[in-house]
């Protein structure tokens, strides 16, 4: 069957994991190394990122976030895909920027047994194989290329925010553009 | 003799598809709330 947007899935991670799609995710608590069974939820006040307190604005901390692209059609690879924070997404009254990593951890299974993700200690870690991040763009031009995802693979990316110290309700949007055979 | 030689070619035309997912978080403002009391006792005031 050909691809659809719904095939592709946006899961949490699961730090506490042995092995992927095994554990529920927690929002905030996303810090990468498996995927998680829990889909990022269409309710979205915190379904990625905890609230920032005033305290951790006035410090414009810095958190990261793991989040899992899954390919779950049955046939057909995502060629091709970017990774993007869409600029034309991003809420009205954000007061947080945002930057988008690609992990280093090739494409894996969705039950795979290996490491899928780096993980972090805490959201204010960075990932370490991180190296590369991109601001968000206006079209997936400006993303960040990611391998190959075959069907039932996963590939895992990094939600890097800052805060700026104005307080607000913040909003993103994550994409992930690609070529399909069908 | 006549021969015929050729390339063949072909390519895949393909379909682009995006798919997005949407998050939201409040971030806060450091807030600190006084309050002042009265030294004296109001009740010895009014009823001495």
């Amino acid at each position: 069957m050909a691809i659809v947007t719904t095939d592709i899935q946006f899961l949490l991670s699961a730090p506490q994991a042995a092995s992927g799609y095994t554990k529920a995710g927690v929002p905030g608590n996303s810090l990468g190394l498996y995927v998680s069974t829990t889909q990022v939820s269409q309710t979205l006040l915190n379904n990625m990122f905890s609230d920032i307190t005033g305290a951790q604005n006035a410090a414009n901390q810095v958190d990261y976030t793991c989040l899992f692209f899954f390919n779950n059609n049955a046939d057909h690879s995502m060629l091709n895909p970017v990774a993007w924070i869409p600029s034309g997404l991003l809420g009205g009254q954000n007061s947080a920027t945002f930057a988008i990593g690609v992990d280093p951890t090739v494409p894996t299974v969705l039950g795979s047994s290996a490491a899928q993700a780096d993980v972090i200690s805490n959201p204010t870690v960075a990932p370490s194989g991180v190296t590369t991040w991109a601001a968000p763009s206006l079209t997936f031009s400006g993303g960040l290329a990611l391998p190959t995802i075959p069907a039932k693979y996963v590939q895992a990316v990094w939600i890097r925010r800052t805060a700026n110290g104005t307080p607000g309700l913040n909003q993103l949007s994550v994409d992930v553009t690609f070529d399909t055979l069908a | 003799m006549t021969l015929t030689v050729g390339a063949a070619a072909s390519f895949q035309a393909h379909r682009t598809v995006t798919a997005t997912a949407t998050m939201e978080f409040e971030a806060g403002q450091p807030f600190e709330a006084e309050v002042t009391t009265l030294a004296t006792d109001p009740w010895v005031s009014m009823y001495p």
